[in-house]
């Protein structure tokens, strides 16, 4: 992968949340890089950071955050210092981003083709509304919608969950942007759904040459997506690696834990198991691995100091001191 | 507008009235509301005595009759014919409900706006002003505006309004401070859209339908205190046959002659409870998923 750009370069990037309980540091000098043409994968559970992250590259972080330091580059652009022009230039176009939540990102009041045509006049300047309306339904066609007209003609209301989300995709896609953000776009959907909404996305990708960062808590949905696995965890990234490394060789006790989590229709187990403990409270941070009150190979060097980013094998990083070399 | 757009909002349209349709209680004020703005509109056109109706004749000998067929509310204390000074006020009513109403949205809309999406140090020193206004009871506020602005239509439209748009303001501040948090703005954001776009086309017409409901009601609320404010002697000038002024002149000889009170009281009754009636409906009928609702109830 290394002979190809990188879309997004993430260097050392930290975001704080301003709350009234005190400054929360949800993400803390992240770096990773995602190619042009490939699909990341941000894994960890909630409050992870994983979402702030895909919002600080969406520029959809809300008002409370900050960014004291750290760069977030978009083919040599700096999103981190972004005027408000730049970002009406590149938000919607260079990239867009689904939610978890399908059927509340649509505004209630307006038909489905009303707002795709809203997109498509601020975003591509298309002002003629039947050519709009044609692209519309091209677009809900190609994202597994048949009965696109009547789809145009409906309510947010009137669509089901899957409806709904083939529909954000259509509206995401419909301005042609190199990157595509889904944040946990099939949580919230059936079983069956959600294979058919990976199936569609990864067709998408294929079609269309996205690059994608895909959002997710869920390993099992990573590995059905993603050519490579960020595991992240109270702000850092702890693994990293080509899906089939991660899965196959899990190297941090998180990532290992993560995986004895899945539970697995052919295997019987008794009981399900589980991490023990919580997040640690990201106001005040632990000084030295932040996993290390839930890790059970847990050493006394991991309560002292954070233990350095190494590659054990080629493309293969981890943040522990089991690998220290 | 090309014509597709035409024809979506003419459905628009028909879909409301059919809503309103459904329910009887809406459609009554639907009704009443209607007849109150024709007859508004057509009313100069249709006296039998419009020299009567503008107070400029003076019958003495026909002073205090009382309703008859040839005097349908009877006659004032210069006998003048109540029923064509009645059917006249329509005019003022509806002037006053309408640009009292629509002079408070103009101010209270755009700073409920700004005050909410934009914020920042501008958005709140615009709600503190709201708030200062919002501290003076109204009708309190608009009665000392009118007697210092002085008698007559304007001024009486002017001080109404003022005391007015705070609640409309302060409404669509809350409104909008709910949805600028839901994630289809979210979602509107990240796709792009300028602030401007964001808030016109997103945040403004999902913070509409309450006003609406509110605005409605308070046409009937506005003729009310524009009656009361002339009833006080700070309103409309006399002769201008205003409803609240004409109960306000019949008050005085209340025993001798009831009707000349009543009729423009009754008129008053009337409009006030057809707007309100009509709110409801509004309510129902501009919300896409209220709409299911009723027409999956079958009502």
């Amino acid at each position: 992968m290394a002979d190809v750009k990188p879309i997004i370069d993430v260097k050392n990037l930290s975001i704080d949340y301003y709350t009234i309980e005190g400054v929360v540091h949800a993400v803390r000098e992240v770096s990773f890089r995602v190619y042009s043409r490939e699909s990341a994968c941000l894994v960890g559970e909630s409050g992870s950071g994983k979402s702030t992250v895909g919002l600080t590259i969406a520029l959809a972080l809300p008002e409370n955050a900050r960014i004291p330091k750290g760069q977030v580059l978009f083919e040599g652009v700096d999103l981190t210092r972004i005027s408000e022009e730049e970002r009406v230039k590149y938000a919607g176009k260079e990239v867009s981003i689904i939610f978890q939540d399908p059927s509340a990102t649509l505004n209630p009041l307006f038909t489905i083709g009303e707002q795709i045509q809203d997109i498509l006049r601020y975003n591509l300047g298309i002002h003629d509304s039947s050519e709009a309306m044609k692209i519309a339904e091209e677009m809900l066609k190609k994202v597994g919608l048949p009965d696109a007209k009547r789809v145009l003609r409906s309510y947010p209301h009137e669509l089901s969950g899957g409806m709904a989300q083939r529909v954000n995709i259509a509206i995401a896609l419909s301005t042609k942007p190199k990157l595509l953000i889904a944040d946990e776009p099939t949580t919230m959907l059936d079983v069956t759904l959600q294979a058919q909404i990976l199936d569609l996305l990864r067709k998408l990708k294929e079609e269309l040459n996205l690059s994608m960062i895909f959002i997710t808590h869920n390993l099992g949905v990573a590995a059905e997506i993603c050519d490579r696995i960020i595991v992240m965890y109270a702000g850092v990234i702890l693994e990293e690696g080509l899906t089939n490394d991660v899965l196959i060789n899990p190297l941090h006790p998180y990532t290992k834990g993560l995986l004895e989590c899945v539970p697995r229709a052919h295997r019987k187990v008794q009981k399900l198991k589980y991490i023990p403990g919580t997040l640690p409270d990201l106001r005040f941070l632990p000084k030295g691995c932040v996993f290390a009150e839930r890790c059970s190979d847990v050493m006394d060097i991991c309560r002292r100091s954070p233990p350095p980013y190494v590659e054990v094998t080629p493309n293969h990083k981890v943040a522990c001191y089991k690998y220290k070399r | 507008m090309d014509r597709s757009k035409g024809e979506a909002l003419m459905s628009e349209l028909k879909t409301t009235f059919k809503m309103i349709k459904r329910d009887l209680v809406s459609l009554a004020g639907l009704v009443i509301v209607i007849s109150f703005i024709v007859i508004g509109l057509i009313a100069p056109y249709i006296l039998t005595k419009p020299n009567d109706a503008w107070g400029l004749a003076y019958h003495v000998k026909e002073a205090y009759k009382p309703p008859s067929t040839y005097h349908l509310f009877g006659t004032d204390e210069f006998g003048r014919d109540m029923f064509n000074r009645v059917l006249l006020g329509t005019r003022f009513s509806l002037l006053i409900s309408v640009s009292v109403v629509g002079l408070a949205l103009l101010i209270g809309i755009p700073i409920g706006l700004i005050g909410g999406y934009i914020g920042g140090k501008m958005g709140t020193s615009l709600m503190r002003v709201t708030d200062m206004f919002l501290a003076f009871p109204p009708l309190l506020l608009a009665i000392v505006l009118a007697a210092t602005l002085g008698r007559g239509l304007a001024n009486t439209i002017i001080a109404l309004a003022i005391a007015w748009w705070p609640w409309y303001s302060r409404l669509i501040f809350v409104q909008v401070n709910s949805i600028k948090s839901s994630p289809y703005i979210d979602a509107a954001k990240v796709m792009g859209l300028s602030k401007f776009a964001i808030m016109f086309r997103h945040v403004l017409p999902n913070a509409l339908t309450p006003v609406t409901v509110q605005a409605a009601l308070d046409m009937g609320s506005a003729i009310l205190e524009a009656a009361g404010l002339s009833f006080l002697g700070i309103g409309v000038k006399p002769p201008t046959p205003e409803w609240g002024l004409l109960v306000s002149l019949g008050w005085q000889s209340i025993n001798r002659a009831w009707w000349i009170s009543f009729f423009p009281g009754l008129a008053i009754v009337i409009v006030v409870l057809g707007f309100n009636l009509l709110a409801d409906g509004i309510r129902e009928a501009m919300d896409p998923r209220l709409r299911k609702a009723v027409l999956m109830k079958g009502v």
